[in-house]
């Protein structure tokens, strides 16, 4: 083999990273969704950095006649780079960070989760045809006709304080959100497995499992990838909405969506407007970022140099 | 004379019609067919497109289910084989599909996808058989490691020819083998095909619409029409002397035939008779069968 042909068989790996890194539009998606990321990630380290804590209440900084913070920006200064939330006089940039690692992992938790049970009922789906498609098929139908959200929204309103509120969040949100990827995957995976490859594969003997791991799996990764990608953003702000509501995470635990709740009636009366306005930037970026990131991603695994040939 | 590799008795399938009204007892795809295929042998099926000559041919390796009927594939009643049962069948059976591009993974290299099918039986295999197979089918070892986008049609079908002898089989089923090549490379997939047969011994079971290339490479030739075998004998006197319309037309479609006079009209009726599966009146011309030289009716 020369080496000119390793070279391609390589260089069909990364093109479609190199493709995506093309797209001037998925690259400031990805830029977005990583750096809130990236922040949450090392809450710790730049709350450290910052020399603050997400629950030291610095009063002092308060105007003592209704309780908004002092300065401009609402109290942004280099000590608090986000400025401090009226009333407590809280860090707001530890908040935010800390705020980001509770939201974003829970919106992660809740897609990797929804995502994998959609990819495997899919290609089973796709594989196995007849009865059992028609009655994840029926199932899916059952589904789309339940009202999700609030459904959501009254278990979150009954889980007993004792339970991990994170991890309901995530069991939740990925028994809801499995139903739409699971019926494109499986449509998806049947359209792969009627094609006269997959045949050709059964008819030298193979086994279904080898079938579905080396002649399908390979052609639905693309989308797989591109499915979790555009759920992330849905998860995040269903993650912060629930949250808004008052039915998200544990009263001490910092948040998002909280964030944006509570700073409303310092919007509403115009005396904090920045209060809701750095949260309120930080999930608008992760969330356009997701979408941007996953659209490119789509526009970038969609083109299937074999269907092109 | 041994047992015959491939033997069908009047096997039928029906695919059921999804909706209701017309159509709705289903379509017969397969239509009461007996067949076989010796030891060595090369059977070619004919038919136009929809005759249910590539439904038949699945039937020889289990991929299609008949609705009645029994196939016997190398002596065992395909089924009452298991799934353990087909996949060890499917060891001596290959297939050969009509687009290597379509049958071939686009994303698995030459390497893998020979590979995959002795991983399929547990088993692994060394570079040098690999390669030692891609000879023998006249291709160079450097096509291990090309993806079928880099390689041509014809290039391709001989991938998947090594594919079917990977496994050294008893028994081909070759569907269209050459339809989807250029006319230039045609011949020499047939001629490989043909190569396998005499020096190898491996049977075929030969799909075609084309009766010129079943003349050459099949020994004996099945003509099919809506369902049923019209027509079987010896490929030269089937084409010598057609007995059937539906056979007459085929053999007349081809351009290399040589064929008595004939009267104005005659293609168009007889193309009528071979084609027309929505007309209800059935052909009414009897089957015709003909007795090999030296060979047994089983």
């Amino acid at each position: 083999m020369s080496v000119a042909e390793i070279q391609r068989a390589e260089s069909r790996g990364t093109s479609a990273l190199r493709r995506f890194l093309r797209k001037r539009s998925g690259v400031a998606g990805l830029v977005m969704l990583v750096v809130p990321l990236l922040a949450g990630l090392c809450a710790p380290l730049l709350v450290w950095i910052e020399g603050q804590d997400p629950s030291t209440l610095h009063t002092e900084l308060l105007d003592p006649d209704g309780g908004r913070p002092l300065g401009v920006l609402g109290g942004v200064s280099a000590d608090h780079w986000f400025g401090v939330v009226p009333v407590t006089g809280v860090d707001l940039f530890a908040q935010i960070v800390y705020g980001i690692r509770s939201s974003l992992f829970i919106a992660f938790g809740a897609s990797i989760l929804s995502i994998v049970v959609a990819a495997v009922l899919g290609t089973a789906v796709g594989y196995f045809g007849g009865w059992f498609a028609a009655v994840v098929g029926r199932l899916i139908d059952f589904m789309f006709g339940f009202p999700g959200l609030m459904f959501v929204i009254a278990i979150m309103a009954i889980v007993p304080p004792e339970m991990p509120r994170g991890l309901v969040l995530v069991l939740v949100l990925a028994f809801f959100g499995w139903t739409v990827p699971a019926r494109i995957i499986g449509a998806q995976a049947g359209a792969v497995n009627a094609r006269a490859f997959v045949e050709a594969a059964r008819a030298t003997g193979a086994p279904p499992w080898q079938i579905i791991r080396r002649e399908m799996l390979p052609h639905l990764f693309g989308l797989v990838v591109v499915l979790f990608a555009m759920s992330l953003p849905g998860n995040v702000s269903v993650v912060a909405g629930l949250s808004f509501l008052g039915v998200g995470l544990r009263g001490d635990v910092p948040d998002l969506g909280k964030l944006l709740s509570d700073s409303l009636p310092w919007i509403y009366s115009g005396a904090d407007v920045w209060y809701m306005l750095f949260p309120g930037a930080v999930v608008f970026l992760i969330v356009f970022g997701a979408t941007l990131a996953g659209d490119a991603l789509r526009d970038v695994l969609d083109v299937r140099t074999e269907d092109a040939s | 004379m041994s047992e015959p590799i491939l033997e069908m008795t009047d096997v039928s399938k029906r695919y059921r019609t999804a909706g209701f009204g017309r159509g709705r007892g289903g379509f017969l795809a397969v239509d009461g067919v007996s067949l076989h295929v010796g030891r060595g042998e090369a059977l070619g099926l004919v038919g136009e497109s929809g005759s249910g000559k590539s439904t038949l041919a699945r039937m020889a390796n289990g991929l299609v289910v008949p609705t009645s009927g029994t196939v016997r594939t190398d002596g065992r009643d395909v089924a009452r084989l298991g799934r353990r049962g087909l996949r060890r069948l499917r060891r001596n059976v290959a297939m050969v599909f009509q687009d290597p591009l379509a049958s071939l993974n686009p994303r698995q290299t030459v390497r893998q996808t020979l590979e995959n099918v002795f991983r399929a039986h547990g088993e692994t295999t060394s570079t040098a058989e690999l390669v030692a197979l891609l000879e023998s089918v006249g291709l160079g070892a450097h096509y291990l490691e090309r993806y079928p986008h880099e390689a041509s049609g014809g290039q391709l079908q001989r991938v998947a020819v090594a594919r079917a002898l990977a496994l050294k089989p008893d028994l081909i089923i070759a569907d269209e083998p050459t339809s989807a090549l250029d006319v230039s490379v045609r011949a020499q997939i047939l001629n490989l095909l043909a190569d396998l047969q005499r020096d190898q011994g491996i049977s075929f079971l030969h799909v075609s619409h084309d009766l010129a290339v079943i003349r050459l490479y099949s020994d004996r030739v099945a003509v099919m029409q809506r369902g049923r075998v019209v027509e079987t004998g010896p490929s030269e006197e089937i084409f010598r002397s057609p007995q059937h319309p539906c056979t007459r037309a085929l053999v007349e479609a081809t351009p290399e035939a040589e064929l008595p006079a004939r009267p104005a009209g005659a293609l168009r009726g007889a193309d009528r008779a071979c084609h027309d599966r929505d007309h209800d009146s059935p052909n009414d011309h009897p089957v015709v069968s003909r007795p090999e030289a030296g060979a047994t009716e089983y």
